[in-house]
């Protein structure tokens, strides 16, 4: 148990600076904001459409990343929830 | 002197970790995105509709033929139960055989015996709306032979005005079971618990883009039983960050579809993925739908990943040789066919292959002395909407 606060303690400590993902990050809000417009609900034709969905296909998805997450050593960003291994 | 050497090796740890912080920083920026005024937004319950899916998937590497092979039907509902309320459930049903991971296993080699496992999950949501917000509660369950989970999770969304921003928050917690088939006297827990901050905003009347940000804690029984001599901390944290843009093109009528994820955790784990996929209607009445996909992954291995063989290692040092944990890259293509009925019926089929090959990380290297891993899968899918 000892360990894991540590690690927990040494995680807190480590946290300062790392600023390209900051400044990657302050540049892609940049451009999203300027290139923002306002769009209004009779203009949403296009954005209506099923294929413009994030997620077009949940099952599909849901597959997607049991297998990868079972594969490869990250996982996350999607959401939350899912559980089990199933891993192989 | 197990422990007091376990916190040495944490002390030395990942200069990587320096990044999280600032990773969370990045990520307290985002909301800076709802200034912008003009969705998207989920803001009621979605028709009726049930999905069912049945995937068929393998994987191999060299003097191990089909190494594992998962058939995986699953079906999701979907139902408003009211004008301000739903419920999602899902289940899916796991079938999987093989010879489980070749690389310094236990079920292989000498004793050669193989693995047979079923994995059962269930899992369902009720949604209620507001005004301006939704608010989730979800339970999920799913046992197999070696291993036991349970959890819960519960998320809001809120939209502005004009539903052209949605913000999400969630958080949920997992209690999980590990047990072994080659050893009856395993019994041990892994806990998680995770939360999950983003942001879906229009851009303009083609696109949009969404960005969410997550955080996840593993602790207890992190070990693969199956791998000899696997010794792994006992907590793990790791932290994703995910944007996802989407853009209608006029000129061909279909929508691309571009997802990065950057992935870090305190096992120095981290890894770029890139996703993008093209999705165009064709056809009389655009029935049709035709969808490629390809996917790039790199990740730089675990701290303690080291491909020395386990009866080399004699003390008691965190060490795993599980190649998921190795520095690989991973490139994977794909293709679907959607072709839709009358009546909001639709069929789809969908072919994938990826190969993971350690020579193909940007960072690094790559981790050395791994065969090649392939892997296949096809799904066909049916989806009604009422």
């Amino acid at each position: 148990m000892k360990s894991n606060n540590k690690l927990r303690k040494t995680w807190i400590h480590n946290q300062p600076s790392y600023p390209k993902l900051l400044y990657f990050l302050f540049i892609f809000l940049s451009i999203t904001i300027l290139g923002c417009t306002a769009v209004a609900p009779w203009e949403k034709g296009n954005l209506s459409k099923s294929h413009m969905r994030i997620n077009p296909d949940p099952l599909e998805s849901r597959f997607h990343r049991h297998i990868e997450d079972s594969r490869e050593g990250s996982s996350g960003g999607y959401g939350i929830g899912g559980g089990g291994c199933g891993c192989g | 002197m197990a422990q007091k050497n376990r916190i040495k090796k944490t002390r030395n740890k990942p200069k990587n970790l320096n990044k999280v912080g600032s990773l969370f920083a990045a990520a307290s920026a985002i909301p800076l995105l709802g200034l912008c005024s003009s969705v998207c937004a989920q803001n009621k319950p979605e028709p009726a509709s049930i999905r069912f899916q049945y995937a068929y998937f393998k994987d191999w590497q060299a003097g191990s033929e089909d190494r594992m092979t998962v058939n995986a039907p699953m079906v999701l509902f979907n139902v408003p139960i009211s004008e301000k309320t739903e419920v999602e459930v899902g289940f899916v049903f796991d079938s999987m055989s093989g010879a489980s991971p070749l690389y310094h296993d236990t079920l292989t080699g000498a004793s050669g015996k193989g693995v047979e496992d079923e994995r059962y999950s269930a899992d369902a949501t009720l949604t209620q709306y507001f005004d301006g917000f939704n608010l989730s509660f979800g339970g999920v369950y799913s046992t197999e032979n070696d291993y036991d989970s349970i959890g819960a999770n519960l998320s809001s969304r809120f939209w502005s005005s004009d539903k052209n921003t949605v913000f999400l928050f969630g958080i949920n917690g997992n209690d999980d079971k590990v047990t072994s088939d080659n050893n009856p006297l395993l019994d041990e827990r892994r806990d998680s618990y995770g939360a999950v901050f983003g942001v879906t905003q229009v851009i303009n009347k083609n696109s949009l883009v969404q960005s969410n940000f997550t955080f996840k804690n593993n602790d207890g029984y992190l070990e693969d039983p199956y791998k000899l001599g696997d010794n792994r901390p006992e907590s793990r944290d790791g932290f994703a960050w995910l944007t996802r843009y989407v853009r209608y093109l006029e000129s061909s009528a279909s929508s691309l579809h571009l997802d990065y994820r950057f992935y870090l955790d305190s096992w120095d784990i981290y890894s770029h993925t890139v996703e993008m996929a093209w999705y165009k209607p064709f056809g009389e009445n655009e029935r049709w739908m035709f969808r490629p996909r390809i996917r790039y992954y790199s990740q730089e291995e675990a701290i303690f990943y080291n491909d020395l063989d386990p009866i080399d290692i004699t003390d008691d040092r965190f060490y795993t040789a599980d190649q998921r944990l190795s520095s690989f890259g991973s490139l994977g293509a794909g293709v679907k066919l959607i072709r839709d009925f009358d009546d909001g019926f639709s069929m789809s089929l969908s072919y994938d292959f990826v190969i993971n090959d350690s020579s193909w990380t940007i960072l690094s290297q790559g981790s050395p002395n791994i065969d090649n891993l392939y892997l296949s899968y096809f799904s066909f899918g049916l989806h009604k909407k009422f």
